[in-house]
């Protein structure tokens, strides 16, 4: 296999998280967010020639991400859209500066996840696997939208607490 | 909410966690837009948010992806629209080594040609050579089944017959062999001396074996090729040194997919698609196994009929398990 093909499906499987995670920071809609992410793959392969390999290749994906959300958000012109571009150039900034150690320690999350108790899990599912937001959790739970909502919170402060810990510790 | 709030101010996280959910009025969401946009901290904290936010949304929901069936369909449209431009980017990428052929449909319509030329009831033996063992190095061999250990992948050989029966020999270095297997109901697994083990879960003595553990698994190649439409940027190809074939690249584009990292397939031009050559690449970069298998089509010959079933492979005599 081409060497410059296995270098970019290389650097692409390490730049991927911090990419997926920035188009969700700006595309709340799971599905979409997959559709972006599958065109910036594409426009990462087709624009490798030009990568200049001295730079690091996250930023570099990531601002072509950040174009591709320019073109979806002109594209959404009309709907209910969060960020302005001054918005999505400081995303973007914000994950490019983030150090890969950070992203590598995201690795804890499925050990973190186990160690929910049976509540907050139940709670991840309905709202991460089933897509579903807490107004519409809350019939399923028993419990208000936002009440939902903070439990949620709690949860996700426990998970971030939890991959800071040292492996082993968790 | 006029005081703009501080990066650990309480009130920033009610926007953050808000915004995770979708749960902010249309005038919140501005106000977190406008402070994401003004302040680098604020969209540190954002972004730092995310990423434990975005991580939850691939696991869990490769978990649902992962409890559902494998479908051979190939939903079309996907591959219509992928394949153009990332014909065109894997010409970019190998530098003129491959002579591009940016037609969508003859991509699509090759792996469908694929998918269906790999569920036809000819029967296939494939020769599997590990031709990239990781950063685990080149393993020990395993010299019997005393150990417990299975052998490795290196040098076994699968046969395949339609979409859903194959047999994998795998040989200790003592020359006895170790056979798993599916008749297409049932799977199974032969060890040179004990128990045969059988069970109605088809992929239960698939363990192991490079690829089983991802979403295109090698044993069945209906489904390995089926699966390259979710996850994978194809390419068709034609390569000089395939002499005269045509070449089918796939690269992976989505992490939550755990299959290889790459395939490239061999197959010729004509009706007759039948993969002649599967390289995959990228299969355990942890160095949990090799990470590179090429299979290679050594026989298209009729097998006896019963060549599929467990008995075929042990002696009547053998005690039975089921699990």
């Amino acid at each position: 296999m081409d060497q410059r093909l296995r270098q970019v499906t290389r650097e692409w499987t390490l730049a991927q998280p911090a990419v997926a995670a920035f188009l969700t920071s700006v595309v709340r809609d799971f599905r979409e967010r997959d559709d972006l992410l599958q065109e910036v793959a594409v426009a990462v392969l087709e624009s490798y020639d030009r990568y200049d390999e001295s730079r690091p290749f996250v930023p570099w994906a990531i601002g072509i991400a950040r174009h591709r959300v320019g073109t979806w958000l002109r594209s959404r012109r009309r709907a209910r859209v969060c960020f302005d571009s001054a918005a999505v150039e400081q995303l973007a900034a914000a994950f490019a500066a983030i150090p890969a150690g950070d992203y590598r320690r995201l690795d804890r999350l499925a050990e973190c996840l186990a160690l929910l108790e049976h509540k907050a899990r139940e709670l991840c599912e309905l709202r991460y696997r089933d897509d579903l937001k807490p107004a519409a959790i809350a019939p399923l739970v028993g419990m208000t939208a936002n009440t939902v909502a903070k439990a949620l919170q709690r949860v996700r402060d426990r998970l971030r607490e939890c991959i800071e810990q040292e492996p082993g510790l968790a | 909410m006029n005081a703009a709030p501080l990066e650990s101010d309480p009130e920033l996280d009610r926007l953050i966690e808000g915004h995770l959910d979708g749960m902010l009025d249309e005038d919140d969401e501005h106000r977190l837009g406008r402070l994401v946009a003004e302040s680098a901290g604020v969209a540190e904290r954002l972004a730092r948010a995310i990423l434990v936010h975005d991580r939850l949304i691939d696991l869990l929901r490769s978990e649902r992806g992962n409890s559902a069936s494998v479908s051979p369909v190939v939903p079309r449209s996907r591959l219509l629209r992928l394949a153009l431009p990332l014909g065109l980017a894997v010409g970019i990428v190998v530098g003129g080594l491959l002579l591009l052929r940016p037609a969508p449909a003859n991509a699509s319509a090759a792996l469908e040609r694929l998918v269906r030329a790999s569920t036809a009831a000819t029967d296939r033996q494939y020769a599997i050579r590990v031709v990239d063992h990781g950063p685990g190095g080149v393993p020990d061999p395993v010299p019997s089944e005393a150990g417990g250990r299975k052998p490795g992948v290196d040098g076994a050989t699968l046969f395949v017959r339609g979409a859903d029966k194959f047999v994998f020999v795998r040989t200790f270095a003592d020359g006895t062999v170790f056979v798993n297997g599916c008749d297409g109901e049932i799977g199974w697994s032969v060890p040179p001396t004990g128990h045969v083990h059988l069970s109605e879960d088809r992929r239960r003595f698939r363990r192991g074996i490079p690829g089983e553990r991802d979403d295109l698994p090698f044993l069945s190649l209906a489904e390995g090729l089926a699966g390259l439409c979710r996850g994978y940027a194809l390419s068709l190809v034609e390569a000089p040194e395939a002499g005269g074939r045509l070449r089918l690249e796939a690269v992976r584009t989505d992490s939550r997919h755990r299959g290889p990292a790459r395939a490239t397939i061999d197959f010729p031009a004509g009706d007759d698609a039948a993969a002649e050559r599967i390289e995959l690449g990228g299969l355990a970069p942890d160095g949990s196994g090799p990470d590179g298998v090429v299979l290679e089509l050594v026989e298209r010959a009729p097998l006896p009929a019963d060549f599929f079933d467990h008995a075929h492979h042990h002696d009547a005599s053998r005690p039975i398990d089921w699990e």
